[in-house]
């Protein structure tokens, strides 16, 4: 005889959020990269920043690095680039510290300052469903072949080579 | 359908809704495991006679809310752990822990988002404190954190499905653990307070009364074992204890704020207090003396990326001795397990706080 008993679990809540905030004309902009302190994430962001400079005219860039990866970032970080930004690049998400750059994403988002964050492929699946969670539909992430951390110089500049079109793309619409 | 006074609409497998499992047990699981439930081992249907029973242990109603828990941002009642904590095949007299534990877990500056999605093999240890311990048949001596007793084992294992079923926290999908580890089936331990010489761990870490029961609960490491059969003094033992401690492996060493809980045996305990050592003597003794030179921690690790205080930042002689830990409150100092001389030291996650609550 069946036995009747309660699903264990839990009730994920409707979505209720909006899609992303546009990518306004960047020429002349500031564009912010968010560092999370997981390695090599500024030095990603230094050889994407090489192209961006070549194809949009008059960047100005900002940057700020959390005290850690697996927090949400402080107030006045938050604040400092909300004073400046028209563009917030973030990462990496390449743990579970991803959970508190998908927070931050959604943070500047909602405020209306776009965001691209930066997730390796086996955390794409978990930013997707944390941002969502969050309240923002489609986050604009540019997935990295997964490690960025502990990549020697020459690996860091094939994993640069390997997302510079999408990212440069999704910046020029 | 009424079933012991709960109203039941059998549906789908949705959560929060009522399922005919097969009453074969060996396809109970297999059912379980389709719907994606549960830790892969086999479980207690939650009927609605046994939640009911689960929710009278602790005396609360089952629509009492709890946080949403993270990261399915699921909102959730005291049945909803309840239905867990049936499933984990915890006898009600044990509901008060899980339940508390839970209400400490799902604390929105907990950071169980974190915990839960973490590529570090970090798990909520529970360690019961006061009265309920030997009332609800906690073992707290003689392999206090394994298997063997049903209070333990089934506390822990309630946490760790209320984490996966509640939470959604599936292996690969949310809980990025690189290789996971044995104590996120079950992590739950009780404080020996008749094996150590000094008050009880929650009246000194939280100012709590010594007959309160209590939880502690913190995201944590395996535990590391420290084996020293030959010392006679307190120097001796902790010795031992401070080089489970400076390690470069270990999240505590990198991360500001992190806490270590050190269990120490009864007879480490005895060894130690006979030196005169009182609970903030061996904080500060470890504090101390559980260093190494900064030029070891530029050998690997997490150097270059380490979440440090601004003092440690700025020093630059390689000599220079540093505690992995920020302060003697760093360390968390309880009296646990039974014969022998062994005790062990669990880092914590570095993500999490160690948390001590009351038992209502």
């Amino acid at each position: 005889m069946p036995v009747t008993a309660r699903s264990p679990l839990g009730r994920i809540p409707e979505f209720e959020g909006g899609p992303v905030t546009p990518i306004p004309s960047l020429a002349g902009a500031t564009i912010a990269v968010l560092d999370n302190s997981k390695h090599n994430f500024r030095a990603l962001m230094d050889r994407i920043r090489l192209s961006v400079d070549e194809i949009i005219p008059d960047i100005t860039w900002h940057y700020e690095r959390k005290a850690g990866a697996f927090h949400p970032m402080a107030d006045d970080i938050q604040q400092r680039i909300t004073d400046r930004a028209d563009l917030v690049l973030t990462g990496s998400g390449d743990c579970g510290c991803t959970s508190w750059s998908c927070s931050d994403t959604v943070k500047f988002e909602k405020a209306g300052i776009p965001v691209v964050l930066f997730v390796t492929t086996p955390f794409v699946p978990l930013a997707r469903q944390l941002t969502r969670g969050e309240g923002l539909e489609d986050a604009r992430i540019i997935e990295v072949a997964h490690p960025i951390g502990g990549l020697l110089p020459s690996d860091l500049d094939d994993r640069a080579a390997e997302i510079t079109d999408t990212v440069t793309k999704m910046l020029i619409g | 359908m009424r079933l012991g006074g709960l109203l039941v609409t059998v549906s789908a497998a949705g959560p929060g809704e009522w399922v005919e499992l097969p009453d074969d047990p060996e396809e109970m699981v297999v059912e379980a495991a389709r719907l994606g439930w549960g830790d892969g081992l086999p479980f207690i249907p939650a009927t609605a006679e046994r939640i009911e029973a689960m929710l009278a242990g602790a005396g609360v109603d089952a629509g009492e809310r709890l946080p949403v828990i993270q990261p399915s941002r699921s909102e959730i009642t005291a049945a909803d752990v309840a239905v867990n904590a049936v499933m984990a095949g915890c006898q009600p007299v044990v509901f008060p822990v899980v339940l508390a534990a839970m209400r400490a877990l799902v604390d929105p500056d907990f950071n169980l988002e974190l915990l839960q999605s973490t590529t570090h093999p970090t798990a909520p240890l529970v360690i019961v404190h006061g009265a309920i311990a030997e009332r609800a048949g906690f073992n707290t001596g003689t392999g206090t954190l394994g298997p063997g007793t049903v209070a333990n084992a089934t506390v822990g294992r309630a946490v760790r499905l209320c984490l996966l079923n509640l939470g959604h926290a599936r292996p690969g999908v949310v809980d990025f653990a690189t290789q996971a580890s044995p104590a996120k089936y079950a992590y739950c331990m009780a404080e020996n307070v008749v094996g150590s010489p000094w008050a009880p761990y929650h009246a000194d870490a939280a100012g709590l009364d010594p007959d309160q029961s209590a939880v502690t609960v913190m995201g944590a490491e395996g535990p590391h074992h420290v084996n020293d059969h030959t010392s006679t003094t307190a120097t001796g033992v902790l010795s031992t204890v401070a080089s489970m401690i400076t390690v470069l492996g270990s999240n505590p060493t990198w991360i500001t704020g992190s806490q270590t809980i050190v269990v120490l045996g009864p007879e480490h305990a005895a060894t130690v207090a006979q030196s005169g050592f009182t609970r903030r003597d061996v904080q500060m003794w470890l504090y101390e003396n559980a260093r190494m030179p900064l030029s070891t921690y530029k050998r690997g690790g997490m150097w270059g990326m380490q979440i440090w205080p601004r003092w440690k930042q700025v020093v630059e002689d390689d000599s220079f001795l540093m505690c992995p830990l920020d302060s003697p409150d760093s360390f968390r100092v309880i009296v646990g397990g039974g014969t022998g001389r062994n005790s062990c030291v669990i880092p914590g996650d570095g993500l999490t706080p160690c948390v001590t609550v009351a038992i209502d």
